[in-house]
């Protein structure tokens, strides 16, 4: 099969959503130029219309999404960091996640709000963030997260069919990772996790970036413990099944989230399997987050948010 | 825009139904009937009522807070009964009972009206650009007050619809106070219509307690963004005659509003002045004016009994149903 | 003012109990309604909730009785009531217990130590994995003698899977036998000790109850059988329509159930002796002899109380007995389905086909036990031909201080009718 960039598979995901639908357009911050190149070029294939450079004004982007969208639109507003989520709070917070509730189910908000998420890279407290608690805590919202080029496509494109404001959260740290994407048209299901890797004796979650440390830290305990990595692709509707058969399986559990710790993904998880599998747990569960701080600009980031060594001490923990 | 005489009849008794609703919503208020909060509109009628009475059904509005939407509405062309079931928690209601305030309709173009001020402008340039992309002439007219345009989100979503010269008309109910600061101690200039210069935007100052005069101007403002010509803005001085909601002390910065101002804005009565106006011009009679008002009370005591048999709703499931569509 | 935490009278022939343990420690703050004391009567263990919030002070500790209503710890509403509650009687021995003996036995689990847990049975301070215990009770291995490995001792699911491969005993006994001299375990009159059961608990009750049933009574057992052919039949039709009943009917039931009447017809058989008196009893709760589930060594008794007998159909024998075996087995019963039976019986064909004859013991203050075997084929002679019918033996225990020959003789008769034609139970 063909390999694209993962960001490639998103500007494919949205040349092919809105060379199939004239309702979907696109609005933000020089999207005709593109931030991350998840949007270059668009302009020339549908035009300044559909690809809509805004003014610097996160408020209105959303605000345009929302309306857009409960008049039949189907916007993707490109918000470029998650960060910026906390200028147009109400726009999507308020209203798309709770005006066709408030409205008795009346209305739908088919609108994605997209951003880059993650650190790494030295950006600081404003450009670092992965809020994934902030966009859980609103019910009426979905949430993606892809991993890999290919779901980075196939979940895109769910998100903008979808009747539902979605957030789509793409890490920046995966924006050049190659995979496999293929050309025929296809979508993935929300609240279907993925397996990335099988084994026995721990379960560890791990969401977008984190499935990368996941997986090197499998891989360099391998001859020690036997650790499933499982992917949930979406955190709303999240795919908990695939998570408990797995921990009834192992019995153990690591939960990785780039978030703050605090309130997190990770002990909304961890309490729903407490729920669900107590009786098959063989060691309290271990999360693996970014600690309860803003996360520092400069070097001092590596103290703050999560490191591959904590993820490998994290699973021996769990195996002691 | 020339008003026919039955053009002049439904403005006369648009204002008199809202009158008589905003009445009834403190009464109900009073009775435990209303739910939530109530901030009347009493005194502030005529922009709401001026601006949305000659619209197209498929025009757009954002309600101001003013009478929870009851002026708008009701010019639309709304009937009040399933809104105020709706604030009432009454499963009858326009939102079954989810909505409590919200003011919603879609048919007729009331698409919701949101808890935080000053997020009607966002959300009113996403209607407005939708109206555009659609190409089928819709207008979009947001109501605000003098407290909403003191919003960040003002300068955002003015710059992009002016910007794009989008079909919308904002309409400022200035009525001189948000809440219990005055607007001479929220914002340097007198007119707030200059928030309109710094886009380049068309504005107008109108008289806010005649009806006539609001209708006037904004129906031009929006033939003006039905031609594509872009946006434009409407400032109504318009008065509020008690405090900003039921409960609320009818206060400034920590005293209470002089009587003797309150009785000044009083005496121009928007209704009062219509009616008058219409007896002078002989478009009414005494009679006309009566029936008109008599019409209205039944319409209330008529919407008051459909709220009184209506239930509440009881059904959980509703809550699913109503979070995601499929 | 101090609220007191008293011994609760939990059955009218309730006297003291014995405090197991505490829930929580000298000087914790208890909330109202909080689970504070484990204490245990003859019959069973029960857990006393606080009447009130208060700040804990324990005047008797683990292993002393009480009688009821007595105070064995108060609540204080203050630190200084509290301080001076102490000053008045200090704490009694091993107040802070509970949780200091969990922590060392958690870190060095072994059959030693857990042994040495307070009440003997409870395992609610070893740590042990949810998984684990799991497992350890789809087994009902008892996890004090389980070696945890994990993090402080925690027993991990791998540690029960490999308790379970070795058998599911403790790793001792599977060790080779010791010689004499390398026998590190007890040693008493010269022989060695492979277990020690405490005379506590149900083990303690049995004990103490046999005794003084022997001691205080005039006991003597008349032996005989019963042809129990048609019984046979009658039953094996019950089972057959088990489905329609929704209880497969035992001989047991049956025999509950012809028991209460033929009782109904001879209340000397059914009664006490109360001071000087003998009390004939309108009531008629027969008593049902159950045998516990068996742990390492032992299997315990208990005799649940079939209530008013005589007015129950069979089908609502059948469901009381089994809800109290059940209730019993999972140590859920309570004080009052233990307690106040006024006959007992005991079937022990259960434990096997050859198991006829026994001298089963009056459970006090009754006056008569009956017990029954296992029903076997039996040759008979019947009008003078050798014939084989299905026989069940019967041997009645009753207390010559109350009942004669006669009466006893008389009862037997009647219930023996029953038993050989037991078409006469659908006669009221």
């Amino acid at each position: 099969m063909r390999e694209l960039m993962y960001l490639q598979a998103i500007n494919e995901a949205l040349a092919e959503e809105l060379e199939r639908d004239e309702k979907v357009f696109l609005i933000g911050e020089g999207v005709q130029t593109g931030t991350f190149g998840t949007t270059t070029g668009l302009v020339d294939r549908f035009g300044p219309e559909r690809i809509m450079d805004s003014p610097l004004s996160e408020t209105a982007i959303a605000g345009v999404a929302v309306g857009a969208s409960m008049l039949g639109y189907r916007p993707v507003a490109d918000l470029m960091f998650a960060d910026f989520m906390y200028v147009c709070a109400d726009e999507i917070f308020l209203k798309a996640a709770q005006w066709r509730f408030m409205h008795g189910g009346l209305q739908t908000l088919p609108c994605v709000f997209m951003a880059n998420i993650g650190a790494y890279r030295k950006l600081g407290n404003e450009h670092s963030q992965c809020p994934f608690s902030l966009v859980l805590r609103s019910p009426g919202l979905k949430l993606a997260a892809p991993s890999d080029p290919y779901d980075a496509k196939g979940l895109l494109k769910t998100a903008i069919r979808d009747n539902n404001p979605v957030v789509y959260f793409f890490h920046k740290g995966l924006l050049g990772m190659s995979g496999p994407v293929p050309e025929e048209d296809y979508t993935i299901p929300f609240g279907q996790a993925v397996v990335r890797r099988e084994g026995d004796d721990v379960t560890v979650v791990a969401p977008s970036f984190m499935g990368f440390w996941a997986i090197a830290a499998a891989e360099e305990l391998k001859d020690r413990f036997s650790v499933e990595v499982i992917d949930p692709r979406t955190l709303e509707p999240l795919d908990l099944d695939t998570i408990l058969v797995s921990v009834r399986k192992t019995g153990h559990l690591v939960i990785l989230d780039e978030d703050t710790e605090r309130c997190g993904f990770a002990a909304e998880l961890a309490m729903q399997v407490m729920e669900k599998a107590f009786d098959d747990l063989d060691a309290p569960i271990k999360r693996v987050c970014a600690a309860n701080y803003p996360i520092p600009g400069g070097v001092m980031e590596k103290y703050v948010i999560p490191q591959p060594e904590q993820v490998m001490a994290a699973i021996e923990e769990v195996m002691a | 825009m020339k008003f026919e005489k039955e053009d002049l009849v439904k403005l006369y008794r648009n204002l008199v139904r809202t009158r008589a609703f905003d009445e009834a919503a403190v009464r109900w208020l009073a009775q435990g009937k209303l739910l939530a909060f109530y901030h009347p509109a009493q005194g502030g009628e005529a922009p709401g009522v001026g601006g949305c009475t000659f619209l197209r059904d498929d025009d757009i509005v954002y309600p101001h807070l003013r009478g929870h939407g009851l002026p708008h509405m009701i010019g639309k062309g709304i009937s009040p009964k399933l809104y105020l079931a709706e604030h009432c928690g009454k499963a009858t209601g326009a939102a079954g009972g989810m909505g409590g305030f919200h003011s919603v309709f879609p048919e007729k173009g009331a698409l919701g009206a949101g808890g935080t001020i000053g997020s009607c402008f966002p959300v009113s340039v996403g209607w407005a650009l939708a109206a555009k992309k659609n190409g089928r002439g819709q207008v979009v007219v947001c109501f605000f007050g003098d407290g909403s345009a003191n919003r960040g989100t003002w300068h955002e979503a003015a710059n992009m619809a002016a910007l794009w010269k989008l079909p919308v008309v904002w309409v400022c109910e200035n009525n001189g106070v948000a809440q219990f600061v005055p607007i001479e101690d929220a914002y340097p200039l007198e007119d707030l219509s200059n928030l309109a210069s710094a886009f380049g935007m068309p504005a107008v100052v109108v008289d806010g307690q005649d009806v006539m005069a609001v209708a006037e101007a904004v129906t031009a403002a929006v033939e003006r963004a039905r031609e594509g010509k872009g946006p434009s803005f409407v400032e109504c001085k318009t008065a509020r005659f008690g405090p900003h909601g039921i409960g609320n002390p009818d206060k400034v910065h920590g005293k209470d509003r002089d009587p003797r101002q309150i009785e000044e804005l009083k005496r121009r009565d928007p209704v009062a002045l219509f009616r008058s106006r219409l007896l002078e011009q002989g478009v009414l009679t005494e009679e006309d004016a009566e029936r008109i008002s008599r019409e209205a009370e039944a319409e209330v005591a008529e919407t008051e009994a459909f709220i009184d048999q209506s239930p509440f709703p009881d059904d959980p499931g509703m809550l699913d149903r109503a979070l995601y569509a499929e | 003012m101090a609220t007191e935490i008293v011994i609760p009278k939990l059955g009218m022939t309730m006297e003291k109990a014995k405090v197991v343990e505490w829930s929580a420690q000298e000087g914790d703050w208890i909330e109202e309604g909080q689970a504070v004391l484990v204490i245990e009567t003859e019959k069973v263990t029960h857990e006393v909730e606080a009447l009130a919030s208060g700040f804990l002070h324990i005047l008797l500790g683990p292993g002393t009785e009480a009688a009821v209503g007595e105070a064995v710890g108060l609540l204080a509403e203050s630190k200084e009531e509290l301080s001076a509650l102490q000053a008045e009687r200090p704490a009694a021995e091993g107040a802070g217990g509970p949780s200091e003996a969990a922590a060392s036995a958690s870190t060095k689990p072994s059959p030693e130590s857990a042994g040495a847990k307070p009440g003997g049975g409870s395992d609610r301070k070893i740590k042990i994995s949810p998984a684990a215990r799991k497992i350890a009770r789809a087994h009902n291995l008892d996890i004090a003698l389980i070696q945890g490995t994990g993090p402080g001792g925690r027993i991990k699911k791998e540690d029960v899977e490999k308790f379970l491969e070795q058998g599911g005993k403790p790793a001792a006994t599977e060790a080779p036998v010791p010689s004499e001299d390398t026998w590190d375990g007890e040693v008493v009159d010269g022989k060695r000790v492979k277990a020690s059961l405490p005379l506590a608990g149900i083990r303690g009750a049995v004990a103490e109850h046999m005794h003084r049933s022997l001691a205080v009574s005039a006991q003597l057992t008349t032996m005989g059988e019963f042809d129990a052919t048609e019984l046979v039949r009658l039953r094996q039709s019950l089972v057959e329509k088990e489905a329609e009943l929704g209880v497969r009917i035992s001989y047991t039931d049956i025999m509950v159930y012809a028991l209460a009447r033929a009782l109904k017809k001879n209340p000397i058989i059914n009664s006490s002796i109360v001071g000087d008196a003998v009390k004939l009893w309108e009531d008629i709760h027969i008593g049902v002899a159950v045998s516990l589930q068996w742990e390492e060594y032992d299997a315990g008794l208990i005799v649940v109380v079939v209530k008013h007998a005589d007015r129950k159909s069979l089908v609502e024998i059948s469901r009381a007995i089994k809800d109290l075996k059940t209730k019993a087995r999972e140590g859920r019963i309570g004080l009052d389905e233990v307690t106040g039976g006024t006959f007992t019986l005991s079937n022990v064909g259960v434990f096997g086909q050859g198991y006829t004859f026994s001298t089963p013991v009056i459970n006090q203050p009754e006056s008569a036990i009956l017990g029954i075997g296992g029903i076997l084929d039996r040759p008979v002679v019947v009008e003078g031909e050798i014939v084989v019918r299905k026989i069940m033996n019967f041997n009645l225990t009753f207390d010559h201080r109350v009942i004669n020959g006669g009466p006893a003789g008389k009862f037997l008769n009647d219930l023996g009718e029953l038993v050989s034609n037991p078409y006469l139970l659908l006669v009221p």
